[in-house]
């Protein structure tokens, strides 16, 4: 107790004189003001760097330490956030009192992220960081996404998440490129992004948010901080040689971005004759339905391998230009948009075509050449303000395409067919949606459409000429409004729309068809706690009018009913359902003949008559962020009552097809399901797609009616992920099996397998190797299968942060032919395809 | 982004030629909190926690929870029609963490606050003492070497690992007192886990986003062993009203099978 008080003693009197035995005491001031530090962490470290022990400076500054724990020499160090970390090193037990003096310092923390979860889920929103999920041998922001769990995208740069279309993709929250996006993703550099967010049920009308249930899904890219407010730009320019074609191959495309607040702008420049198909890239995304859309007559395409990389057999020569930018001026998003591609694709292939008939099956046996040129340009001009209290958009889009195609077959008959395929569309649509407090709403929109779609088929030998002249113009208007009485909202639409078409053959009289029809659909959405329910009746009268044609009125509705259950932010189920009348298909409506191809002929209907249809939906989506697993399936089955039934005949080696007055039905079932995880611990994912499609119909064929089913069942099983730290690999599987069965003969069943595999190797940062490849099984008929292995080899290397050398050295085994059967409505066909042979190629990549 | 990081930058200068009110401390850190929601299926949730700090204070809460407290709590609240409210609650799923943690270190103070259904309750306490153990053992999180401490605080054994080159004695939940920020703290039971995520610069308010009755802990501690017993009938009890199922027959009440964080 003695010992204990002098101890205590000597510790008081040790503050401010002398320390006692293994006691560090002292005092911890600012050195340019002498003002004392409070809440400084004073500690003894070993040598080591751990913490021995630690104490905090009181209000004047003081502290003391025992260090007798200590055997060893320690580190006296200082630490406080606002001044330059101190430390000395003391012999252990050493007592001493200390005046420590600390300097001014800012210390500034770095805004740090750990671990950051490579999916992260907030509410609706799934954010995606795109570091944890990019590889060396990405090139766009589209390699990337193929590999995040519930994303897909198509070649077109096309995404769905959990089997949906987006409605929009944003670049750092803005809407650059609209349907075009596919720029974006074909385009931006993985480098440059974040991450991904993907933004569920996502309604990108501000003025109806909260107010109309959406759906759809949305993605914005998040660009990386050095990406913003500055122009990036990359670029890539190769050549090399091929063996099929014999020649040179070019690869090269530049690309320039700039996010900034008020003006943003995407340009790319695209060319290549190494079968990146540059067409499909410049697709629109977003298509809204056209109201007067014109589809060609005349069909002369060079068939395409159906589930052969395109790239393999693609011979093109292709360029194209496409710039968007985007200006705010004033609370307007003013976006003008201009794209330019041209590309001629040639090929070249042999083909025999079995028709199935009751008495004897009816073989042609050809060979084919061909080649499409094709220019288009398309122009667009968005104004958009979307406010909270209202929105206008308008859009005036001008596309023009001149395409001329060549086919020359050898084989039966010869010929030689040409076909100009000139396209003019013009499309002005305005949408105007201003709120009234939080109840009223009232929406007025006007779509006006031109469409004009000039054909031409030239035969030889014998010639013969089809002229077609088609134009068509489309007005729709209409106007809503709708109100809301608490959890339920009532919407009236009324409208009404005109459609103008005229159509000629060889120069003749011209032939037209008109309509008009005015209709009112009431809409009821309620909202029940986790139940959204909608239902809908669309009232319509319409007239229909044709040359040489009695008027057609027509009375209808069309009820459909909607309902969603959000049980909670990890899954949802819906349930549509709806009939009605299918819009007039006035493509079929036409007096006379035309030829198709050279030995293909359809016959107009004279007489006005609408197919019904019912269709039911049923979707569930599941997805929990955290673990990376997403999960959708989708049900689809739907009823045609069609009024016509397609005849086919032949005569003299002719194919007839016309229609006659026979009502009879179809039935379309499509059932499809994804299921992908994300494989952390790999750095990977594991993914299976499936879908069932089934189509009954019946046709009539030589006089008899033929009851046709077609079924195509296909499931893609898919892993990627890395072994240890140098390697990564993926492997997917594509199985697909076709069966057709036509009246009471034994179904045709075929059943086409691709094993597609990638392996890279990092044996240092600036450099990587790859081995890909693919490995097709296709039967072609009950016993005959063909077999295929396609290898290609990668190098490239980072000679510095901005510049890399790629060589690659595609379809290494050179095969040079491709065989396969398809099946469609009454025919088969057993093809082979030449493909692009074995080509190597030297690449310098650029990024900024 | 970057002018935000100038004025902060800007902001921080000005306000160290003040003397002791040098260098505001405005951080944010994410935490990712992993529990066992119940014990005996063995299920357990995440929820992403966020300790906001300046020089003297800090607070610590639920983001989901504050989100949808302050837009609960918004000025428009009138103005916002219950649809996009509804919607907005959507969007910040139900949390399973509703408690904010306040800490004064000039007062030595901390406040918990927490509800049960509509039962907003408060204690004030003084900062714990933890009791902190140093081991020489050390890991690296992030850019950070951390060093692993333990203790036993009120029932539960704990780990914790905290970076002495971040001079911030501050923590996740009711840690404190470590000569570093503690980045990853988890029970030896595994039943809670808190991981550091990031850190950002934040300014924000030390406040509590609405009013809570205050009480004290032992008061708390009943009336939380009373609501994990039997979650809706206490809901019910406390607010007055029957819950009873549409076919007439009595609601089962289901026993919440977690364990808290106090046990004593």
């Amino acid at each position: 107790m003695l010992r204990l008080l002098t101890c205590l003693l000597l510790m008081l009197c040790g503050i401010h004189s002398v320390a006692g035995r293994g006691m560090l005491v002292g005092r911890v001031t600012e050195r340019a003001s002498g003002e004392a530090i409070i809440g400084a962490n004073v500690m003894v470290k070993s040598l080591a760097g751990a913490v021995i022990t630690f104490t905090t400076t009181d209000e004047d500054g003081r502290f003391s330490l025992n260090t007798t724990q200590a055997t060893d020499s320690v580190l006296l160090a200082v630490a406080h956030m606002s001044y330059q970390p101190w430390s000395l090193y003391l012999k252990a037990a050493e007592e001493s009192e200390l005046a420590i003096e600390l300097d001014e310092a800012d210390i500034r923390l770095n805004e740090v992220a750990v671990k950051a979860r490579r999916i992260q889920a907030h509410g609706d929103t799934i954010t995606y960081n795109v570091a944890g999920f990019a590889r060396q041998q990405d090139k766009s922001i589209g390699d990337v996404l193929r590999r995040m769990p519930g994303i897909d995208v198509e070649a077109s740069g096309k995404i769905r998440y959990q089997g949906l279309d987006i409605s929009n993709l944003y670049v750092e929250g803005s809407n650059m490129l609209g349907g075009k996006y596919g720029i974006a993703t074909n385009g931006i550099n993985h480098d440059d992004i974040g991450a991904v967010e993907v933004m569920e049920n996502h309604q990108p009308l501000q003025v109806l948010r909260g107010i109309t249930f959406a759906e759809r899904p949305a993605i914005n890219l998040k660009l990386k901080n050095k990406s913003k407010a500055t122009w990036v730009v990359n670029g890539n320019a190769g050549v090399g040689r091929g063996e099929q074609p014999v020649g040179t191959i070019w690869d090269a495309s530049a690309f320039v971005m700039t996010i900034f607040p008020k003006f943003q702008t995407i340009t790319t420049l695209k060319s290549n004759n190494i079968g990146h198909n540059l067409g499909v890239q410049m697709s629109d995304l977003l298509t809204i339905e056209r109201g007067a859309a014109l589809t060609p007559y005349i069909s002369l395409d060079i068939p395409r391998p159906p589930s052969l990389n395109e790239a393999r057999t693609l011979h093109n020569t292709s360029n194209l230009f496409s710039s968007s930018n985007l200006r705010k001026i004033g609370a307007a998003d003013v976006r003008l948009q201009m794209d330019y591609y041209n590309q001629r694709i040639t090929g070249y292939d042999a083909t025999l075509t079995t028709y199935y008939l009751d008495t004897a099956n009816y073989v042609v046996d050809e060979r084919r050449q061909g080649r499409t040129e094709e220019s288009h340009f398309s122009s667009e001009l968005n104004m958009e303000v979307n406010k909270s209290t209202y929105y206008i958009n308008n859009r005036l889009k001008a596309e023009l395409t001149f395409d001329r195609v060549l086919l020359e077959t050898i084989g039966a008959t010869n010929v030689e067919q040409s076909a100009t395929l000139p396209d003019h569309y013009l499309q002005n649509d305005l949408k105007l949606i201003k709120r009234f407090g939080q109840k009223h709403l009232i929406t007025f929109a006007a779509i006006n459409e031109w469409h004009n779609k000039p054909q031409m088929l030239t035969v030889r030998h014998p010639q013969r000429i089809q002229k077609i002249e088609e134009r068509a113009f489309c007005s729709r208007e209409q106007a809503s409004y709708s109100f809301h009485l608490r959890k339920l909202r009532v919407t009236l639409d009324a409208g009404m729309e005109a459609y103008l078409r005229e159509i000629s053959l060889n120069r003749g009289d011209a032939f037209n068809t008109n309509s008009f029809k005015l209709y009112l659909t009431p809409k009821i959405e309620y909202k029940l706690r986790k139940l959204e329910l909608t239902f809908q009746t669309s009232l319509s009268a319409a007239r229909y009018a044709a040359s040489q044609m009695a008027n057609y009125n027509k009375l209808s509705h069309s009820p459909q009913l909607n309902v969603r259950w959000l049980p909670n932010s990890l899954c949802t189920f819906s349930l549509a359902g709806g009939c009605g009348d299918m819009p007039m298909n006035y493509h079929n409506i036409y007096a006379g003949r035309i030829m198709t191809d050279y030995r293909t002929f359809v016959q107009g209907v004279t007489d006005m008559v609408l197919t019904t249809r019912a269709g039911i939906t049923g979707r569930f989506t599941y997805r929990h962020g955290p673990n990376g697993l997403f999960s959708n399936i989708l049900l689809y089955n739907a009823w045609l009552n069609n009024p016509y039934q397609r005849v086919r005949e032949i005569e003299q080696g002719n194919i007839i097809y016309s229609y006659a007055h026979n009502p009879n039905r179809s039935r379309l079932f499509t059932m499809t399901g994804d299921i992908s995880k994300s494989l952390d611990f790999m750095r990977g994912m594991a993914s299976v797609n499936a879908s069932y499609t089934s189509t009954s119909s019946t046709m009539r064929s030589a006089g008899r009616d033929t009851p046709f089913a077609s079924r195509i069942f296909s499931v893609e099983p898919r892993l990627t992920g890395e072994i240890g730290a140098w390697t990564n690999v993926s492997y997917g599987l594509a199985y697909q099996r076709d069966m057709l069965s036509i009246a009471d003969m034994p179904p045709v069943v075929t059943n086409n397998l691709i094993h597609s595999f990638k392996c890279f190797v990092t044996p240092i940062d600036a450099l990587y190797c790859g081995l890909t490849g693919e490995y097709y099984r296709n039967q072609l008929s009950s016993t005959e299968w063909k077999d295929m292995l396609m290898l290609d080899l990668n190098l490239s290397l980072n000679l510095s942060k901005r510049v890399q050398v790629q060589l690659a050295l595609t379809n290494i085994l050179n095969a040079t032919t491709y065989s396969y059967t398809t099946y469609s409505a009454l025919m088969s066909i057993a093809s082979t395809k030449y493909i692009r042979g074995r080509e190597l190629m030297l690449t310098l990549v650029l990024s900024k | 982004m970057k002018g935000v990081f100038i004025m902060i930058a800007l902001l921080l200068q000005a306000l160290s030629a003040r003397g002791q009110e040098k260098s505001m401390l405005d951080i944010e850190c994410g935490y990712r909190l992993t529990f066992v929601k119940d014990t005996i299926e063995n299920i357990s949730a995440e929820e992403i926690m966020l300790l906001r700090l300046n020089q003297g204070n800090s607070v610590f809460f639920s983001e989901n929870k504050y989100r949808r407290d302050s837009l609960m709590n918004s000025d428009q609240r009138d103005a916002i029609s219950m649809d996009i409210l509804a919607n907005g609650l959507r969007r910040y799923p139900k949390s399973a963490v509703q408690y904010y943690v306040l800490k004064d270190f000039t007062a030595q103070r901390l406040t918990f606050a927490d509800n049960f259904g509509m039962d907003y309750m408060q204690y004030e306490e003084t900062l714990p003492e933890f009791g902190w153990e140093l081991t020489d053992r050390s890991k690296t999180i992030g850019e950070y070497t951390c060093q692993k401490a333990i203790c036993t605080y009120r029932g539960r054994k704990y780990e914790a690992w905290f970076a002495p080159e971040i001079p911030i004695n501050n923590g996740p939940w009711k840690f404190h007192g470590l000569p570093g920020l503690i980045l990853e703290v988890a029970d030896t039971r595994n039943h809670y886990k808190f991981e550091f995520m990031y850190m950002i610069q934040h300014r924000t308010d030390m406040a509590l986003p609405k009013e809570y009755t205050p009480t004290t802990r032992e008061k708390y501690m009943k009336v939380l062993n009373k609501y994990l017993k039997d979650p809706v009938g206490y809901v019910t009890s406390t607010m007055n009203i029957a819950v009873s199922a549409a076919s007439g027959s009595k609601t089962k009440s289901k026993t919440q099978r977690y364990a808290p964080m106090e046990l004593e």
